[in-house]
């Protein structure tokens, strides 16, 4: 249950009237699938938006029919006399939708479809409304931008009080693009993620969270109860969201009717060429569909899940349903890969990827962790998406590196990298520190977003735990996630479990990088060292006792170490004498230049801020050190002589 | 064709001299190819840690990585002139070669080694060119040929079957330019010889290899594999010797290692010299 916010007293009372509503809504309805938890117990989700739907597809047009309805729960604490529904495949409608129309922010792959995609609702219906027929008040575009039809208002003829449910009849018919991004169509393969008019979600105080579907943004809704039968081809393999509860094949036709409880979205896949192997993992079956020929990878997909599944389960709590399929589609459809939907995910890579490298364990403990950070910590995708794939690759940064150590990204030929050096790579790609609460909207690029909401989130938080405490900031995603679990928080939600766990000296920073995009980086400059000189002048007389001590052929060393940027991490300086002793200094980050002193009967001839690397979201590593005299890098010699030898032995003409 | 020995009348000493004279142009030329690296990345701020460069090999690539990103700018721009010097060096490595194949003959030459090379070595750098220009032409007929007979297999259920296949292509496109570089040393221990003109010799080579295409292609062959072993051995010890970690003499043994590699695949580029020069002078017979 979300705990209410310090000074947000109106958020204070939507909460509890949620929580009266919660217990009130949940009272209707069997659970659909045999999940692992107990609808009305704690924790337990409150199904707000429940669809059933029959869905049959054309894999000549690519064609989707369906129809069915949604039962909504008006779970805020206001009367809404309006709908909001996302109907993200009209994002592929034309070259001219938000999504499509600047060829500077369009999304990963960068491309448009050359087969348009849309979905149009054809009958909309409200069932406690006296089944006054909506669709002729769904307005044709999304607010204020008449080229774009992924947000469409629909006016109610009457308000629907909090509490009370709305039944729509609807049917509507989409048509897949060929695949770009995650959804659509390649060949015979298929894959149908956002392929139903879906509700946007309804906040507490009564606001609409709805908005056009953007090139960098992904999804936010409610939970709900699924139950969907889907109509294939009876050559199709098929995986979809939930667990399947009946299939049944007759006049070349396969129907399966799957059922998902406690979800907030629902895609499928239908291929004809699909391999399949199952696998049951603690409680969890698990249905991984992939394409001939890549039985390694399958089998680096189960051994990663057998890992990681466990892992996450104690890091952030049990993974509560019965089913996991996994979907790696063909290389043909790579566009469909890498993605989330409850209990299904998408990976992908070459047939050869595992022979050489990480990226099929990667791609799987990624996805696989966005069953928490996404299917289970609902967060708003479009306005914070640093919730859910930053915190995600951070719990992908830990797991990788449970799983390979500090080659954690790849090892190949001796040649080792880490989680944290690409993700620095990528945070420096965009080297202005923008706040990591940003909407995904109002990133410049895809490369920005990368950047920000994946590397440098995960960077944060890599050094909260290397600076106050990894079991801290294991204690307090847990405790988020156990908090927030099969609900929608927010930064504050988060910010809140991290400053009572952490306390808030941790909490400031951690708020400063979310909100204000603040940053830091440490500079150790002019290492300086002197004989100390005898005293002498006009001293106290000895007998006074307040006679400075002598010299006695010491040295006074000091470093000055500079901390540009707002942050104030503490960290570790080391300093090194020319006799080899090692002097351990700590500056709690106060301040905007600390001088770091050292009397000794050698001098000071080398310091390092931060030697142990804990501030790895630092702008720049490379000036934490400073040395009196710097060695000629002979290791780099060594290798580069070497290579230039050999190639010019092999180009020799 | 007669067994190919190793010819007995030469001089070791001028042997060891041309072999010595090969590595130590090649040691040169690296070095000027990677000083302005080495300073750009000594100026980049790694030298001023404790542990020194070592921290660039480090397990997990942070500041190997960090270096990069930093000094791109610094490091692409020596990297273009390192190509053109490069080419340049690439060149004149003909003449050491040459050396080689002068030290290697059965008989002592007749002319002073200033004149041999006046005469030679046009010749060799004619030969270098076309070498190379048949080697582009042959690898881009290679790679087209691949991606298009590859094309015509994507829509194969199995992926790897693409793959595979344009794997294999590549595999004979290698050992085309193999078969290249065969006949272009067998051209060259020809053209070392000064009663022949530059189309004899070229007619000789390619004769050569008509006639004994498994003798010469094991011969090469065999020196190729073992310089690939000594390589893979060389880069598994110093993996395992793993200079991040403290202790000079690690830095010391790395060096050594190295060197001692370029050395022996000199040694066996030599070894498979000697045997087209041998080849190149009982056909002259």
């Amino acid at each position: 249950m979300p705990q209410p916010r310090p000074g947000s007293a109106a958020r204070g009372i939507g909460t509890v009237l949620a929580t009266l509503l919660s217990a009130a809504v949940t009272s209707w309805g069997a659970p659909l699938a045999a999940e692992r938890f107990s609808v009305g117990g704690p924790n337990a989700p409150t199904p707000v938006a429940s669809y059933t739907l029959r869905a049959r597809l054309d894999s000549n047009t690519h064609a989707i029919t369906g129809e069915g309805t949604i039962r909504w729960v008006n779970a805020s604490a206001a009367s809404t006399d309006e709908l909001y529904f996302h109907l993200y495949l009209n994002a592929f409608k034309h070259n001219q939708t938000v999504f499509n129309r600047s060829a500077f922010t369009r999304a990963r792959s960068g491309r448009v479809s050359q087969h348009w995609g849309h979905i149009d609702i054809r009958r909309l219906t409200a069932r406690e409304l006296g089944g006054a027929d909506l669709l002729p008040h769904l307005e044709q575009h999304s607010p204020g931008d008449p080229l774009d039809a992924t947000d469409l208002r629909v006016a109610l003829p009457s308000p629907v009080a909090p509490g009370s449910v709305l039944t729509l009849d609807i049917a509507w018919e989409s048509v897949l693009p060929d695949i770009i991004e995650r959804t659509g169509f390649s060949r015979d393969f298929h894959f149908a993620g956002q392929w139903f008019p879906k509700l946007a979600r309804l906040e507490q105080d009564g606001t609409w969270s709805h908005f056009t579907f953007h090139p960098h943004a992904e999804f936010y809704a409610d939970f709900g109860d699924y139950d969907v039968t889907l109509d294939v081809p009876e050559a199709m393999h098929l995986g979809a969201t939930g667990h399947r509860v009946e299939e049944t094949v007759s006049d070349g036709r396969r129907v399966v009717q799957q059922r998902a409880s406690g979800v907030h979205d629902f895609a499928w896949t239908a291929w004809p060429a699909f391999e399949e192997q199952h696998a049951r993992i603690l409680e969890t079956d698990i249905h991984l569909l992939y394409p001939p020929g890549h039985g390694r990878n399958a089998e680096r997909t189960l051994d990663t899940l057998r890992f990681v599944l466990p892992l996450f389960n104690s890091r952030y709590g049990p993974y509560p349903y019965a089913d996991l399929t996994v979907v790696h589609p063909p290389r043909h459809a790579g566009a469909a890969g890498g993605m989330e939907y409850p209990t299904l995910i998408t990976t992908g890579g070459a047939w050869h990827a595992s022979y050489w490298s990480r990226a099929v364990e990667l791609v799987t403990v990624h996805e696989l962790g966005h069953q928490w950070f996404y299917g289970l910590l609902a967060t708003n995708e479009q306005r914070w998406p640093f919730l859910d794939e930053g915190l995600n690759s951070y719990a992908e940064s830990v797991a990788a590196e449970a799983l390979f150590g500090a080659a954690s990204a790849s090892d190949l030929l001796g040649f080792s990298l880490s989680s944290e050096a690409l993700r620095r790579a990528s945070m420096q790609l965009e080297p202005h520190a923008a706040p990591l609460a940003l909407p995904a909207s109002d990133f410049v690029s895809f490369a920005e977003l990368a950047g920000v909401v994946y590397s440098r989130t995960a960077l944060l938080f890599t050094t909260v735990a290397n600076v106050y405490g990894a079991a801290e900031v294991d204690a307090a995603l847990l405790r988020y996630a156990q908090r927030y679990r099969f609900r929608h928080p927010e930064p504050e939600d988060l910010l809140l479990v991290l400053t009572e766990v952490l306390g808030e000296p941790a909490v400031k920073d951690i708020r400063a990088a979310i909100h204000q995009g603040h940053g830091v980086n440490y500079v150790a400059r002019d290492l300086r060292s002197a004989l100390m000189a005898e005293p002498r002048g006009m001293l106290p007389a000895a007998e006074a006792g307040v006679a400075p001590a002598s010299a006695g052929g010491r040295f006074e060393s000091r470093v000055d170490v500079h901390r540009q940027g707002e942050l104030q991490f503490p960290v570790d300086i080391l300093l090194i004498t020319a006799s080899g002793e090692h002097v351990w200094k700590y500056w709690n980050g106060d301040g905007r230049v600390e001088m770091v002193s050292h009397v000794g009967a050698s001098p000071v001839v080398s310091a390092v801020v931060d030697p142990k690397g804990s501030i790895v979201i630092e702008e720049n590593l490379l000036d934490n050190a400073v040395r009196q005299h710097p060695p000629f890098p002979v290791n780099t010699l060594d290798r580069l002589v070497y290579a230039f030898q050999l190639l010019l032995g092999v180009l020799a003409p | 064709m007669t067994e190919l020995t190793w010819p007995r009348a030469r001089s070791r000493r001028r042997i060891a001299r041309a072999i010595l004279a090969t590595y130590a142009f090649r040691l040169g030329a690296a070095w000027l190819l990677a000083l302005p690296v080495v300073h750009t990345i000594a100026a980049s701020g790694i030298s001023r840690f404790p542990e020194g460069d070592k921290k660039l090999f480090e397990s997990g690539g942070l500041y190997l990585l960090e270096v990069l990103q930093r000094e791109q700018a610094t490091l692409f721009a020596h990297l273009f002139s390192a190509a053109g010097l490069l080419l340049l060096f690439s060149f004149m490595g003909l003449g050491f070669d040459w050396l080689q194949l002068r030290a290697l003959r059965s008989t002592p030459p007749s002319q002073p080694l200033s004149s041999d090379a006046a005469w030679v070595l046009p010749r060799l750098v004619l030969l270098g060119a076309l070498t190379w220009l048949v080697r582009a032409v042959l690898l881009i007929v290679t790679l087209t040929l691949a991606m298009t007979v590859r094309s015509y297999f994507l829509t194969a259920a199995d992926e790897r079957i693409p793959d595979l296949i344009f794997l294999g292509l590549l595999a004979l496109g290698l050992l085309a330019q193999v078969g290249i570089s065969v006949l272009r040393d067998v051209v060259s221990a020809s053209l070392a010889d000064r009663d022949i003109g530059r189309s004899q010799a070229y007619l000789r080579g390619f004769g050569l290899l008509m006639r004994h295409p498994l003798s010469l292609v094991t011969r090469y062959a065999s020196s190729g594999t073992a310089t690939l072993a000594v390589l893979a051995i060389c880069a598994a010890v110093v993996a395992q010797l793993d200079v991040a970690r403290a202790g000079a003499w690690r830095t010391g043994l790395s060096v050594a290692l190295h060197q001692t590699a370029v050395l022996l695949t000199i040694l066996l580029r030599t070894y498979w010299l000697s045997g087209a020069l041998r080849a190149a002078e009982l056909a002259r017979r």
